[in-house]
């Protein structure tokens, strides 16, 4: 591969990781084996690339991962609300607030009055981390009944007529304030989150290479596109690990075709073949827009599986998909939100309903800390009209998590009410 | 100790020591600070707190990393595969042969903390733009210093850098020939440091597109051999072909790819190369005549 000059690619996405991370998952080679070698390669990438060793050493080679014990998350307060503030330049929906210990988030729409130029489509991504400006959202202040005050900051994104996202505040606001004032007018805390229940459920037992080739379909993100399965196919038959006529190894491949190249990007073509469950739930409805629009505040918990504990706050619904607002023990060192490494601590993003339908969730944007990280987990295909209650299953190694949420939409939320400062 | 640099030439780099252009040299198997008549004597001032010089530096790197797999891996797999580091004047901050790095209170300009030391130099200053290695001894990881060991010594110009794989590759021949002498943690690294080289060697000996290859590494009783069979070349070699063909940098000659070098006297070998038709290898004799005649070897064996 070193000689394969017009192979290369940047330092940190080397083409060893598939095979080394199939072949770790089966115990055919150990984790610091892998990453030895897989560190060796990338020394010697750098040393034949111009600027490689610099860049090696903003990135640091390979780090062992330190082991945590892993405490439950505590539960947030989550308040539904649907309120609209007017504003000089446009109006700000307030969706919901979110209380934790160390933080206070208030879920968003911001409207503004004269957007300059129209965008192409509706929630095409334009901006993260917008602070104000002419045709920005407001960062406004915030007080709550206890006389603490805050600032905010708006991170979220979408386009000149509608941005998406949250306000966090600079201090946490007090977890059982009555209500919240917005840069002076009030909103009332008064909602309850929706029920929910939550169980652990140890996964069915199967081949390693099996499990490993369908959790790494399942695990996928925005930033790294799945091009082929076949480095980790190859290794996992050198390894003896799969028999080159096991019929998953085209279920798989038929799975990838079909999938989006990388959550959001168009669907890939039909399956060629039949698939298992709940591949086949999950593409016969992929490409529909007929979702409930709405959004439900909950505040789940899980204890501790997998070494995971996840927390989640809130199920938003639209006629192409829905969104999970997700806290995730352990934080960013173990997460590896945005890569795949030899040994992955990551979640896979299950989703079901009452009617058999399956959704799979990537990590749409996501934001770290040293105990926990948060994240926006965006679903496919879109929830079924029908649906009456979705289960959140995040799936680790030998376990899951299921946390079945009643899917009352709008009704039992109040009118919106538009006032002003 | 058996004397596998039979018929390397010897090489030589300038190295910037105490403000002064130093050379170091490789000769026989050995590698010397030229300018330093008393490298022990000095490694003790060191250690009572007198100042340590980048020519004693590098002796000891090499010294540590002369059975380090990881030079095979990483080192040049041929002419084609040239460290984009090597080039000196890109490279400052290695700290080794560099005509603009000097030493000494007037020129310093330290910047700390950077995390690569430079062999471990007390105050390797720069007086041009870039940074240095500069980092104080003990104040970065081991891990840290030996990679940064390794660059310089890979990075080493006037051929050294090579000397330095045949001398690694040397030490794992040797381990090889003994029961249970390479742990199995080493044995992908010196697959893959022989597939490597043989692979490129091959590329560059046929020319054109790509060959399909297949790579078994042999012991050194086995036969070796070259073949083309369904359209796939398939290599087997020993280990000691890096020691014995590549480092003496016979991996082809007169066209033919050479399968093996054995050395028949101190300045005779015998070689068995293989023709681009891949047919039956040929026995090739090769004489090298010193201009001060043959050298006695025994004195180092």
């Amino acid at each position: 591969m070193l000689l394969a000059r017009e192979h290369r690619r940047g330092l940190r996405d080397a083409p060893l990781v598939e095979p080394a991370s199939a072949l770790v998952a089966v115990d055919a080679i150990s984790a610091t084996n892998a990453e030895t070698v897989i560190d060796d390669y990338a020394l010697a990438e750098a040393l034949r690339t111009e600027h490689g060793l610099e860049s090696r050493r903003s990135f640091g080679p390979a780090t062992r991962r330190r082991k945590r014990k892993i405490k439950p998350l505590e539960p947030r307060r989550v308040v539904p609300c649907d309120h609209v503030i007017g504003h000089g330049q446009g109006t700000l929906e307030i969706r919901r607030v979110s209380l934790a210990e160390h933080f206070t988030r208030i879920a968003v729409t911001w409207r503004p009055n004269t957007p300059q130029y129209r965008s192409r489509r509706r929630g095409g991504m334009i901006s993260i981390g917008l602070n104000g400006g002419a045709a920005g959202p407001p960062h406004p202040t915030v007080v709550d009944d206890q006389g603490t005050r805050s600032g905010t900051e708006f991170s979220g994104g979408g386009s000149e007529l509608e941005s998406e996202g949250r306000l966090t505040t600079d201090r946490p606001l007090a977890r059982n304030t009555a209500w919240i004032e917005i840069d002076g007018t009030r909103v009332e805390l008064a909602a309850q989150p929706a029920e929910w229940s939550v169980s652990i459920d140890e996964l069915p037992e199967q081949p390693a290479a099996h499990a490993y080739l369908w959790r790494r379909l399942a695990i996928r993100n925005y930033f790294h596109e799945l091009e082929s399965l076949d480095p980790a196919i190859e290794a996992l038959l050198a390894a003896g690990a799969l028999e080159p006529d096991d019929p998953v190894i085209d279920e798989v491949r038929a799975v990838l075709e079909a999938m989006p190249r990388r959550p959001g990007m168009p669907y890939g073509r039909r399956a060629q073949r039949q698939v298992p469950q709940p591949w086949r739930s999950l593409l016969s409805r992929q490409g529909r827009e007929d979702g409930p629009e709405g959004t439900i505040a909950l505040a789940a918990v899980t204890p501790v599986f997998d070494g995971f504990s996840v927390a989640v706050g809130s199920v938003e619904s639209r006629p192409d998909g829905f969104q999970i607002e997700a806290d995730v023990t352990s934080g960013t060192e173990d997460l590896e939100s945005f890569g795949w490494g030899v040994r992955p601590r990551q979640l896979a993003w299950w989703a079901a309903d009452d009617r058999d339908n399956h959704y799979l969730g990537h990590i749409q944007s996501w934001n770290g800390g040293e105990d926990h990280s948060s994240c926006d987990i965006h679903f496919w295909p879109p929830l079924h009209p029908r649906a009456s209650t979705l289960r959140i299953m995040p799936t680790g190694e030998k376990s899951r998590a299921v946390i079945t949420v009643p899917l009352a939409w709008d009704e039992e939320r109040s009118a919106s009410e538009e006032t002003s400062p | 100790m058996n004397p596998w640099w039979l018929g390397l030439p010897p090489a030589q780099t300038t190295v910037h020591c105490a403000g002064r252009h130093h050379q170091i040299r490789w000769d026989a198997g050995q590698l010397s600070a030229l300018d330093h008549g008393d490298p022990e004597g000095e490694r003790a001032l060191a250690a009572l707190g007198g100042q340590r010089c980048p020519c004693i530096d590098l002796l000891d790197a090499w010294e540590r990393h002369q059975d380090d797999a990881r030079v095979l891996v990483l080192a040049t797999r041929g002419p084609a595969d040239q460290l984009a580091a090597s080039d000196d004047d890109r490279y400052p901050h290695l700290g080794l042969a560099q005509p603009q790095i000097l030493q000494g209170p007037t020129f310093a300009r330290r910047r700390r903390g950077r995390g690569f030391s430079s062999m471990g130099l007390q105050a390797a200053t720069i007086s041009s733009a870039g940074w240095t290695g500069y980092a104080a001894p003990g104040r970065i990881s081991k891990a840290a210093q030996a990679e940064s060991e390794l660059i310089a010594l890979l990075t080493l110009g006037g051929g050294l850098h090579n000397r330095l794989v045949a001398t690694v590759a040397a030490a794992w021949r040797a381990r090889l020939r003994q029961p249970d002498g390479a742990p199995a943690r080493v044995r992908p690294q010196l697959q893959a440091a022989l597939y490597g080289r043989v692979f490129d060697t091959i590329q560059h000996w046929l020319g054109g597109p790509a060959v399909q290859t297949q790579f078994r590494m042999i012991g050194e009783d086995e036969e070796p051999t070259l073949v083309a069979e369904d359209g796939v070349l398939r290599a087997q070699l020993p280990f000691a072909w890096l020691v014995d063909v590549w480092a003496k940098g016979i991996a082809t000659i007169w066209g033919r790819f050479c399968l093996a070098a054995t050395r028949q006297d101190a300045q005779t070998w015998r070689l068995l190369a293989v023709g681009p038709d891949l047919g039956a290898p040929v026995p090739i004799t090769l004489q090298l005549a010193e201009p001060g005649g043959p050298r006695d070897v025994s004195r180092r064996g």
